[in-house]
């Protein structure tokens, strides 16, 4: 036991040490206007959806703020913190959409100390893999999860908040291996309060819940699942839902094909193609891990999915990973499709633009490939990146249902 | 774990090559953004603008405004040295030019410039009624970035002294962040003395 976490502390701190060196110098727009709205909390916004409409035109950075109310409590809250560190030049920075807008005296110190909160869930979630795993496969799990390339890019080149729910996600998935109904529930539901997103998973946990246990305890995960969300946007849910403007829902059932004369977004049929092989199989914490995954990547196949969507999967696909290495080809293909939907944006900021706090004047650099790209290939790379992800998903299926247990 | 660990500093360091590699074919060294007003290119009637720079020129943008593409008319841009000698002349059409748009002005080769020059832009023609317009400040001074061509070696030395003078201009911030890497590299250190 001694020697396990041991080891354990050994690879944290070599990833803790990775992770240093990387958060000064990535930068991506999104964490600026993230904290551009979350700075109003110190000045006694209560409602931010509402303070954006009635501001727009006295704003330099006027678009809407698309994510829960919890979102902006968190990150309102972090900025509160480390605002006396970061002073002055930090407002200057935040309220700066001028010409360098994207840089600025302090920029190192800023980048790391607004990264903070996303270091501590990104520890915290490999703590969980660790956890969650079977002590033979726990050190690899880990060792995947902190030296993975996808999951340093995401989380501290595009700065997204998104480890955050994705975290909670996780937690639940613990919590229920342990057999925490209601506190499983409320995890989910923290997630589900600061990204809609893990919402689709609720029919996942139900199931496995009737699976496992009698309705009580199914109802228990209910209560707790919707507990936090609900509480959290009591005050504010009209203006999130009317106001705010989130490309989630609307980009997910944008790809859609006939059946007969109805019109059937493709993510639906990978989503209760999910649920119904979860219902029929039995459903193991695996399985349940499986279509979290699974339901994750349904989202990205039929979409030009943003990016940072990819770590909802990720330490779920990490998981699965640890317990055989031959899916490893699953996380290059999910590297590879990564990348060509990166390439299909031809946004600066996604490819050589998040190095800018290193050379700024990178910003102002003519990327020939973004613009070849965006013009001729947007659409190839965007087709070979879902038929990447198709085979990839029935692979982890027949991987799964054909050849996992035979193995064991 | 060690092949894992390699992959991210290899891909780190592969991402960090390629932006050095884009600085060095396009380094920025003049970027002038403030609009102030926009001028219409008549016929033979030529805008100057005067540069001060040293080295080999590859990428130049000027900020045009062709409304609605209603322009097909050619323009030419020239650079001259200071003696009025042409150095590179490059023809574009109308028809290349959008409404309000950055044209990139490539020059394959690079154009030695060695201090001050003039660039010049003139309509030679006007068939349509809609010229192409100029944005520039209130100075006259054109809406334009102007990019070099650097030897790697050189950029990667110029990339470095910018960075390490920006970094430690936050002295208390660099001082904490030595200390915490420097901190962590001996702990992992004695962890690893004992253990063994």
């Amino acid at each position: 036991m001694f020697k396990t976490s041991q080891s354990m502390v050994g690879i944290f701190t070599i990833g803790l040490l990775l992770r240093f060196i990387l958060m000064p110098f990535l930068f991506h727009p999104d964490l600026k206007t993230h904290y551009f709205h979350a700075q109003f909390l110190q000045q006694g916004v209560f409602n931010i959806y509402q303070f954006i409409s009635d501001n727009k035109r006295s704003l330099g950075y006027t678009d809407t703020f698309n994510y829960p109310p919890l979102t902006y409590f968190f990150l309102g809250s972090w900025n509160i913190i480390v605002h006396p560190i970061l002073g002055f030049s930090y407002d200057k920075w935040l309220n700066d959409w001028g010409e360098n807008w994207f840089t600025s005296d302090q920029i190192f110190r800023q980048l790391f100390f607004l990264k903070i909160p996303y270091l501590i869930f990104d520890l915290l979630t490999g703590w969980l893999i660790f956890k969650i795993l079977d002590k033979k496969y726990a050190k690899l799990g880990l060792i995947l999860w902190l030296f993975n390339p996808i999951s340093l890019y995401l989380i501290y080149g595009l700065s997204n908040f998104d480890i955050i729910p994705t975290f909670f996600t996780l937690l639940a998935v613990y919590l229920l291996q342990r057999g925490s109904y209601l506190w499983s529930g409320i995890s989910l539901s923290f997630g589900i309060a600061t990204k809609l997103f893990p919402l689709m998973f609720i029919p996942l946990f139900i199931i496995f819940c009737l699976h496992h246990k009698q309705i009580k305890t199914c109802l228990l995960f209910i209560l707790g699942a919707l507990s936090i969300f609900l509480l959290s946007i009591a005050f504010l849910w009209r203006d999130f839902f009317l106001i705010s403007n989130s490309g989630l829902v609307s980009l997910i059932f944008q790809s859609r094909f006939n059946v007969l004369t109805i019109q059937v977004p493709f993510f639906l049929i990978i989503y209760l193609a999910v649920l119904l092989v979860f219902f029929i199989r039995s459903a193991d914490l695996n399985d349940l891990i499986l279509g979290i995954l699974a339901i994750c990547m349904g989202v990205l196949i039929p979409t030009q999915f943003h990016p940072q969507w990819v770590i909802w999967g990720l330490p779920f696909l990490i998981i699965l990973i640890a317990q055989r290495i031959r899916l490893i080809w699953v996380l290059l293909a999910t590297w590879v499709s990564l990348i060509l939907t990166v390439l299909s944006f031809g946004d600066k900021f996604l490819t050589i633009g998040i190095f800018s706090p290193i050379i700024p004047q990178i910003y102002l650099v003519d990327s020939t490939e973004t613009v070849v790209i965006s013009h001729f290939l947007v659409n190839k790379l965007l087709v070979l990146s879902e038929i990447l992800l198709i085979i990839t998903l029935f692979g982890l299926y027949s991987y799964r249902y054909l050849i996992w247990n035979k193995k064991s | 774990m060690t092949l894992v660990l390699l992959t991210s500093i290899i891909a780190f360091i592969g991402a960090v090559g390629i932006c050095f590699v884009y600085y060095s074919k396009e380094a920025p060294i003049f970027n002038q953004t403030q609009a102030d007003k926009s001028v219409p290119l008549e016929k033979n009637q030529p805008w100057v603008q005067l540069l001060n720079i040293a080295g080999r020129v590859s990428l130049i943008e000027i900020r045009l405004n062709n409304i609605g593409i209603q322009n097909h008319d050619r323009l030419i841009l020239q650079i001259k040295d200071s003696q009025g000698n042409l150095l590179r002349r490059l023809i574009i059409s109308g028809s290349n030019i959008r409404n309000d748009e950055w044209v990139k002005f490539k020059f394959d080769p690079a154009v030695q410039l060695n201090g001050v020059s003039n660039l010049e832009i003139t309509a030679t023609e006007l068939t349509s009624n809609s010229p192409v317009y100029l944005f520039m400040n209130n100075q006259n001074q054109w809406n334009l970035r102007v990019f070099l061509e650097l030897p790697i070696l050189e950029s990667f030395l110029k990339v470095k002294q910018d960075f390490t003078d920006r970094f430690n201009f936050d002295r208390v911030f660099a001082t904490i962040y030595y200390l915490l890497l420097v901190s962590l590299i001996i702990y992992k250190g004695i962890k690893l003395y004992y253990g063994k």
